[in-house]
């Protein structure tokens, strides 16, 4: 069975055709992320102008690239929340006139669900139940996993995402974006056991990371905080590297604390990553390790299929289809959960 | 009016009591530096409107708005960081219902030109590592 997944939910526009919920035939994004640089982050408006113009030449390349015509999808998947509204909108109605014309089904998938759902896209022995993290610009959630499309969420963040915090801390250090990537390589020059940041676990499985972003602005900007406050003796701020490596390894280690607990927990097997975030090589690494320590078996994607793509909605929207749970052409998207 | 708050949990409390006393309709832009307390203080005047589930109350950044009903009021979180253009703030489907709520935005003044009546700003400064300072301005009203 062949299966169109469509994703807009943010700033990649992706088409990609999935056979059997597990073969990749074919996945195309395009990103804006260049449109959107110039104001540090995404702004709706143009995603939503930059989708609408995109939509149509990225699904037809899709199915070629998949070696198909139209007519020979039998299922048409989308992305209908979370995400921008406007953004979402443009890929829910492409996928509803595509299904409608074509007399196929349609599937509704939840974005978040299918970040985990790409693990079982390239690992064979990919297996539930297991416990998953979400991490990304907008989105920083834990689930147990009881099948692709039975998930239990665990905990999320309080305020930023862990992504979002990337991008502020960026912004803060005037390094541009978005910030993941930036803060990434930096790091790797710096020392993370420099600066002082607050690592506040009250045991819970919720995330927040407002509190180190604040520290981030406190400590470069420190000496100049509040008028007339100066203080007798100036502080120097701390090098960008060991301050970027510092905030990096506080946001990693709340990351990897809290899934680590929730698996051990609920006595799990396999621990997934999936987001974005994902892609950061320090979170990797001691995701890696801790897993290994306590025996779990470690599953992320590849970095194009961490970050948004649409073979993972096809996927997703494989599982749910087999499953009997389509939707139909009143199909709505919905902003937040 | 200034009020300075000691920790987070100050511009929680304080927040709450504001909700408290804030009619229906009330516009409140929030203006203040990353890390300055804004979603902070949200989390705060959901607390005072008695929002059920205050976990939920988390950064607007991304979604642009975030609405938590089941209080005394609605209660509208938004971010106008990344709006190309003022008005972006009236294609949210928010104005509509705001006289009947609470509408907090963060990054108000991107909106302040467009966004005037009923409204409330709000000043938050950075004063010490955890101690800011909140400074409220009442705006024209009706």
């Amino acid at each position: 069975m062949n299966c169109l997944g469509i994703e807009t939910s943010c700033d990649e526009t992706a088409a990609a055709v999935v056979r059997g919920g597990r073969e990749i035939l074919s996945s195309v994004v395009r990103t804006q992320v260049d449109l959107h640089r110039v104001f540090g982050g995404v702004v709706p408006e143009i995603a939503c102008r930059a989708h609408a113009e995109a939509i149509g030449p990225v699904v037809e390349r899709a199915v070629a690239d998949a070696g198909l015509k139209l007519p020979d999808i039998d299922v048409v998947a989308v992305t209908c929340q979370p995400g921008l509204i406007g953004a979402l909108l443009v890929g829910v109605s492409a996928a509803k006139s595509l299904a409608w014309a074509l007399g196929k089904p349609i599937v509704g998938v939840d974005h978040i669900e299918a970040h985990l759902y790409a693990n079982r896209l390239v690992h064979a022995d990919f297996a539930y139940p297991n416990v998953g993290l979400v991490v990304s610009g907008g989105h920083t959630s834990l689930y147990y996993s009881r099948g692709p499309a039975d998930h239990e969420r665990l905990g999320a963040t309080r305020d930023d995402a862990a992504g979002e915090a990337f991008d502020k801390v960026a912004k803060i250090l005037g390094l541009g974006y978005p910030g993941g990537p930036i803060i990434d390589k930096l790091a790797r020059q710096g020392n993370a056991k420099a600066v002082d940041m607050p690592r506040l676990d009250d045991g819970g499985p919720d995330f927040s990371f407002s509190g180190v972003k604040t520290a981030v602005l406190y400590k470069w900007k420190g000496q100049n905080v509040g008028k007339g406050r100066k203080p007798k003796v100036a502080v120097p701020p701390p090098r960008i590297e060991d301050l970027a490596a510092s905030f990096q390894e506080a946001v990693v280690d709340a990351l990897v604390s809290r899934t680590m607990r929730a698996a051990e927990t609920r006595g799990v097997a396999q621990v997934a990553m999936g987001g974005g975030v994902a892609c950061n090589s320090r979170l990797r690494e001691k995701m890696d390790e801790a897993s290994a320590k306590r025996g779990f078996k470690l599953f992320y994607p590849p970095l194009n299929l961490c970050t948004d793509n649409a073979a993972m909605i096809a996927g997703l929207g494989t599982a749910l289809f087999e499953l009997g749970r389509m939707s139909n052409l009143e199909l709505d998207a919905v902003a937040t959960r | 009016m200034k009020r300075v708050t000691k920790s987070a949990d100050e511009t929680r409390a304080f927040a709450a009591e504001l909700a408290r006393t804030l009619e229906p309709g009330t516009i409140l832009l929030l203006v203040g530096d990353f890390g300055s307390g804004k979603t902070t203080f949200v989390q705060g005047l959901a607390a005072g409107l008695e929002v059920p589930d205050l976990r939920v109350v988390c950064s607007p950044t991304f979604v642009m708005m975030n609405v938590y009903k089941g209080g005394r009021l609605p209660l509208y979180h938004m971010d106008a960081t990344r709006f190309a253009d003022p008005r972006e703030v009236f294609e949210l489907g928010w104005e509509a219902e705001a006289e009947r709520g609470l509408t907090a935005i963060e990054w108000g003044e991107k909106v302040s030109t467009v966004v005037r009546k009923h409204v409330r700003i709000l000043t938050f400064e950075v004063t010490g590592e955890t101690m800011r300072e909140i400074g409220t301005v009442e705006e024209g009203r009706g």
